[in-house]
């Protein structure tokens, strides 16, 4: 194989290297001798598509990395706080469920830590879901149970059991509620 | 180039996955979990909800929550599997003109591969979120 043949030969090897297929035609073809003017035109053709072909992959690949980036930024303290979540369920039963020996200040320090707790998470994109007086919506609420209210229209909301939050509009624990159904 | 989709489609949850390099990749659905629930709900107002939606809604609609699906696949309505399964699901098994197991849901008679091509068609949604093309191809592995 004359010496400018084989550089030509490894230059296309690099272009192409997402296709190995072509590469192993060019090789078979060039077995058979000098490759015909035609077959050059194909060859060069199939090069072209496997550079695009190759140019998308690595252009989608690296939007899926920035994606994935800023998913990650975005999700990465999710885990965390959606274990934090029973400390605050658990303050605010402490609340409703204070003993008649509680003093107003023990009322108030459990409210305070509450409250600096949610604070907290709203600092890190985290909201509430308290759906009073809405319908019921299998994207943010879980229902729980069916409910009679005649002052109630059917499809809505009639107790929450259990707050619901949401992290940068993704749902990472849906609001526990009762529906009405007259 | 289109990338072709790997789908596990299971009785309970579904998952789809993609092959990026050599090495597999699980694709986290709209609500960030890594599989979904193979459920799937038809609500009054005619639209079909499936995964997480669904199940969060089953409670409300128990007749048109349609789950384990997967198991009336290819079987008879005199099949053991079915009536077993029709004794204990709130929804409603038919007989289709075949012979064939079929569901009813909204007043409607669906096959189970109907139903079941809900929850493939939220994994294939999933999988062109994630690669940001269109899916044309996939591999679904064969119900048990």
């Amino acid at each position: 194989m004359p010496k400018e043949k084989k550089v030509k030969k490894d230059n296309i090897q690099n272009d192409a290297l997402n296709s190995k297929e072509s590469v192993e035609d060019i090789s078979e073809k060039e077995n058979l001798g000098s490759p015909t003017y035609e077959e050059l035109v194909d060859i060069n053709e199939e090069l072209e598509k496997s550079i695009l072909r190759a140019k998308a992959d690595l252009d989608n690949a690296l939007k899926r990395t920035v994606n994935e980036v800023e998913k990650a930024h975005k999700y990465g303290v999710e885990k965390l706080l959606v274990e934090l979540l029973p400390v605050i369920d658990n303050l605010e039963h402490a609340l409703n469920k204070l003993s008649e020996n509680a003093t107003k200040e023990d009322k108030e320090g459990i409210e305070l830590t509450l409250k600096s707790f949610e604070s907290a998470l709203d600092k890190f994109g985290m909201i509430p879901i308290y759906p009073v007086n809405e319908d019921f919506n299998p994207e943010k609420h879980e229902a729980v149970t069916m409910e009679q209210d005649k002052n109630k229209k059917d499809g809505s909301i009639g107790n929450v059991f259990q707050r619901g939050w949401e992290l940068h509009s993704r749902i990472v624990r849906p609001a526990r509620v009762t529906v009405i159904k007259n | 180039m289109s990338k072709i989709i790997g789908i596990d489609l299971g009785t309970t949850n579904s998952c789809v996955a993609v092959v990026e390099g050599k090495q597999q990749k699980v694709i986290e659905n709209a609500e960030g979990g890594r599989t979904t629930p193979s459920v799937i709900a038809y609500t009054d107002n005619d639209e079909v909800l499936v995964g997480l939606p669904a199940k969060r809604q089953a409670v409300t609609n128990p007749e048109n929550t349609l789950y384990a699906i997967k198991r009336l696949i290819g079987r008879t309505f005199d099949d053991e599997v079915v009536s077993k399964d029709a004794d204990m699901v709130p929804y409603k098994i038919i007989k289709a003109d075949n012979g064939d197991a079929w569901v009813e849901a909204s007043n409607k008679k669906l096959a189970p591969p109907q139903v079941a091509a809900e929850v493939l068609k939220k994994m294939k949604k999933t999988a062109e979120d994630y690669l940001g093309h269109e899916v044309k191809e996939a591999v679904i592995t064969v119900p048990a």
